[in-house]
């Protein structure tokens, strides 16, 4: 790696800073080319900004050690931002997010005390007034809840400052402003696909690391459900480990089955959404009649660095290493469709937000849920497939294992009483999936990595 | 010298003038000198006890229209910022005694800066004394880096001014503004974030046409809303719009203009200037219409000054105006703010346009650099042209045509925004000064419209040699302050 690429201390706070600029103007080009197709827009998720923001920081990060490599040694350290002090990897509840090392670090190099690039651009923005801001929030009131989305308040005009300093040239930002615009042909969804998997192995990681928390979740929502307090939380559990599943099932690339409600077409796997955005940026980049010779230039090399930094789609999804996950992955979706399936319908849920946050789910989907999770019970320890499809699943279809009672819905819903016999079941049921088919599975998987 | 220190100094000079001088009445020299007081009057500070008010200031140029029981008594102060060869300070000089019959001795003249060879005399009080040529220009350029970094305070005078300010994003603000018409972003050289609205719509039009004088024109003439940062989450609106008016207008067909306008109604150009005003004051009830969600969510605060307010920025309007009732054109100022913000804009009245952002990196920022080259070289070559026939200057529909042909390929509308930026600029970096002229137009009616020039004559051998260094098509170097500096060369 060339040496200005590697991390360092010097002049931290105010690299951090510039960065958090440099983000926030290519966010604003995103939201802007989003609204211009979409003027009911309000702003973008966190998870939009945050994968929006790594794209960008692996395409920025390819650009420059193209230019220092190119550069024949001659590429002297100077103020310039050759690559955002950032590690693209940080992990917590929300997943794989990019995040600063706090500045307060030893000069040994960043430490897990990590803090997301977001949450660091709202400090900044804390100290600022508004006019000065680099995100404004914005609260909005759904029918679940209230959402923030967050308006990008960074132009041009306020990236003079950096080009005075030397942080950025001219050259970047004509580069920044197509990079953005094109990033806004994205949905929400497509740039989250692309800004989470970039290898076979972090895709895999994240995998891994989905699995624990559907795990917790699902064990806390059973136990909660066994002691009888409030629903609300209990409902707050539930929707976490539907949640969770879904993340699952989405970063496995498999088909979304269980969900055909009404909101079901905006969820589609992950490897289908990423082949899907590279596509669409590929191609608007390749629309350069509208272009001066400058921008055609500049769009050819996003589409070289974009080919550097993000592998064809069979590269992450077909290596086995993510391949082998797609059994567990379906076997925790299953599991959660069935059970937050199950129980939304339950009227002790009527006035929590289970029903609106699981409302793509349909019966039909649970009654499907609940057949499949029978038969997974019933199926072997280390039976399960190298590449996990819908069609090796039909041939399979183990036998409904009968020895594990579920309360019908019906049952459920006119006696209040079965509801514990039910969560007995489900303990059963998710015990067994994650001994046979998930615990081993994922702590060998560990120990290989040496973790 | 430093823009910071600068400032301290002029208003150390102005304090120390007031103190000595105490006029009755203060005469500044065309608009230098206007924004100089303004520098004093609108300080955190205050401008101190010897201050005289608006109403004892008359601009240079409105000295013929000042009321006769002005300068009757006491010292009255001519203020200008710096003299080079002292054109204008001796107009102003005999505009005092020779048609006001005002003693010599009862005037006290007062330059921030004078260039080694200046032929007025006498100059009672100065800063900076036998500057030569390059410390001339030094000051020169600094005092309009400091106005540039005070908020363009070299905008024409005659425009009325409303504070705002915003607790919302700065985009925020300038997309709601931009619902009004094509924007132009851009960062001015003294480093302050404005927006220039091209042609905002004019709500109820037809009602507004019909209170003009008859034969005015609106379209195709210089009408836009200019939003300048002035500090931190402030802003000032200055919305600008000079119709056509026909110079056959007498004072009765300006009698649906505001009263305190109507009835100080004189000659063409003076019914032109009032017309303006009306017009201007017009644009807030567009501007406010425009903010009008954010200024109910509370993210935007209005500040309609009052009369004799500290911070009043209607009040220099009577520097120009020396006869008009303030008081009441503050109140016909507030009432089009609150039409704009009761006013809930329809879609048909608004229009789809982008803020252009005009900064450094950006997809038109050499386009706009072209473009104030444009502006200048159009001028220059103006006045060689027409030198000799003593024409005021360019208007702002030759201008644009003349920008035109050297945008081939680019959007329109963008061009002809970006080219009003390019004035813009030009106006706040004291590059060009307006005036006024008559015009022939197709229907046989001459009209007064607002033209441009270049501001005097180091602004006019700047541009000369700039022109003769770099032919053709647009100049190597895009840093203006690069042209000032080959003056060596």
């Amino acid at each position: 790696m060339p040496t200005s690429l590697e991390f360092s201390r010097d002049r931290y706070m105010s690299r951090c800073r510039d960065s958090c600029t440099i983000f926030g103007y290519v966010l604003r080009k995103r939201f802007q080319r989003l609204k211009k197709e979409d003027p009911a827009i309000v702003g973008l998720s966190e998870f939009d900004v945050d994968k929006t923001m790594r794209f960008l920081a692996k395409i920025w990060r390819q650009r420059s050690e193209e230019i220092i490599l190119g550069s024949g040694g001659t590429h002297k350290p100077s103020n310039r931002i050759d690559a955002f002090p950032v590690e693209p990897n940080y992990n917590d509840k929300h997943g794989h997010r990019l995040a600063f090392p706090p500045a307060g670090e030893t000069p040994n190099g960043p430490t897990r005390d990590l803090k997301p690039v977001l949450t660091v651009i709202q400090a900044f923005d804390s100290k600022v007034p508004d006019s000065e801001k680099i995100l404004i929030t914005k609260q909005i009131d759904e029918p679940w809840g209230i959402i923030e989305r967050f308006v990008p308040q960074i132009s041009s005009t306020s990236l003079i400052p950096l080009v005075q300093s030397g942080r950025i040239d001219e050259s970047d930002i004509e580069f920044l402003t197509r990079l953005g615009d094109v990033f806004g042909v994205l949905t929400e969804w497509e740039i989250q696909a692309i800004g989470r998997h970039e290898s076979a192995e972090w895709t895999q990681d994240s995998l891994l690391e989905e699995f624990a928390r559907w795990y917790w979740f699902s064990t806390e929502a059973l136990r909660q459900l066994k002691t009888g307090e409030d629903p609300r939380g209990a409902a707050r559990l539930l929707w976490q480990c539907w949640s969770f599943a879904l993340e699952c099932i989405r970063k496995a690339g498999l088909p979304l089955v269980y969900m055909s409600g009404k909101d079901a077409n905006r969820y589609t796997g992950d490897n289908e959404l990423y082949e899907l955005a590279l596509e669409k940026v590929k191609t608007e980049l390749r629309e350069t009649e509208a272009l001066d010779n400058r921008e055609r230039e500049i769009s050819n090399r996003i589409t070289h660095f974009i080919d550097k930094v993000q592998p064809p789609s069979n590269q992450i999804w077909l290596d086995p290493r993510v391949s082998v996950l797609g059994f567990p992955a379906f076997c925790c979706w299953t599991f959660a469709t069935f059970l937050s399936g199950t129980l939304k319908e339950l009227n002790i849920f009527a006035r929590t937000i289970l029903p609106s946050r699981l409302s793509s789910v349909t019966p039909s989907d649970v009654d499907s849920a609940s057949e499949n999770i029978l038969r997974l019970s019933n199926l072997p320890p280390n039976s399960q497939p190298k590449i996990f499809t819908l069609g090796w699943w039909e041939q399979q279809k183990p036998a409904l294992n009968q020895a594990i009672p579920i309360p019908s819905r019906d049952d459920l819903q006119q006696n209040p009483a079965v509801l514990a016999d039910f969560v007995s079941s489900a303990e059963l049921m998710l015990n067994s999936l994650w001994d046979n088919f998930m615990a081993n599975h994922i702590s060998n998987i560990r120990l290989q990595k040496g973790a | 010298m430093q823009r910071a220190s600068i400032g301290h100094q002029i208003e150390k000079f102005l304090r120390i003038v007031l103190d000595k001088v105490s006029p009755t009445w203060i005469v500044t020299v065309e608009r230098k000198g206007t924004a100089l007081l303004r520098t004093l009057v609108e300080s955190p500070a205050g401008p101190g006890p010897k201050w005289v008010g608006w109403d004892h200031v008359v601009s240079s140029k409105a000295l013929p229209f000042a009321p006769e029981s002005s300068f009757k008594e006491g010292t009255i102060l001519l203020l200008d910022d710096a003299i080079h060869s002292g054109h204008r300070i001796t107009d102003a000089w005999r505009s005092l005694t020779e048609l006001r019959n005002i003693p010599a001795e009862r005037i006290k003249v007062a330059v921030f800066g004078v260039h080694e060879r200046a032929d007025f005399q006498p100059v009672d009080y100065w800063w900076l004394g036998e500057l030569s040529k390059d410390n001339y220009f030094g000051v020169r350029e600094s005092i309009i880096q400091f106005f540039q970094q005070r908020g363009s305070l070299l905008l024409d005078t005659e425009h009325v001014e409303v504070p705002v300010q915003i607790n919302c994003g700065r985009l925020e603000f300038f997309d709601a503004l931009c619902r009004a018409g094509q924007g132009v972003e851009y960062v001015s050289s003294g480093g302050r974030h404005n927006l220039t609205v091209h042609e905002p719509v004019i709500l109820n039009r037809d009602a507004f046409v019909k209170l003009l004088p008859p034969g005015t024109l609106i379209d195709g003439v210089l009408s836009k809303i200019r939003v300048i940062e002035r500090d931190k989450n402030w802003y000032t609106i200055i919305p600008i719009f000079y119709p056509a008016t026909p110079i056959s207008s007498q004072g009765g067909s300006l009698s649906r203009l505001y009263p305190c306008l109507a009835e100080i109604a004189g000659d063409a150009e003076l019914n032109f200037q009032l017309v303006s005003v009306f017009a201007s004051i017009k644009l807030f009830q567009t501007v406010f219409a425009c903010l009008r969600d954010l200024i109910n969510d509370g993210r935007v605060r209005v500040c309609v000054p009052k009369a004799n307010d500290p911070n009043d920025t209607i009040g220099h309007l009577k520097a120009i105006f020396p006869k008009i009732d303030l008081e009441e054109l503050h109140l016909e100022v507030e009432k089009s703010v609150e039409l704009g913000r009761a006013w809930k804009l329809r879609k048909s009245e608004l229009r789809n346009f982008e803020r252009i952002e005009a900064a450094d990196g950006g997809r038109y920022s050499n386009v706009l650099k072209g473009l104030y080259w444009d502006v200048l070289t159009s001028a220059l070559r103006y006045t060689d042209r027409l030198a000799f026939a003593n024409q005021p200057g360019l208007s702002y529909e030759e201008i644009l045509n003349s920008t035109r042909s050297s945008s081939i390929g680019s959007d329109p509308s963008v061009v002809e925004a970006l080219a009003g930026t390019a004035v813009d600029m030009a106006i706040d970096e004291a590059q060009l000064v307006s005036d006024t002229r008559q015009f022939p137009f197709v229907d046989g009616i001459n009209r007064i419209s607002k033209v441009l020039k270049l501001d005097g004559e180091i602004v006019l051998s700047d541009v000369r040699r700039a022109n003769a260094m770099w032919r053709f098509p647009y100049p190597p170097v895009t840093d203006w302050s690069l042209v000032s500096s080959c003056r060596q060369a």
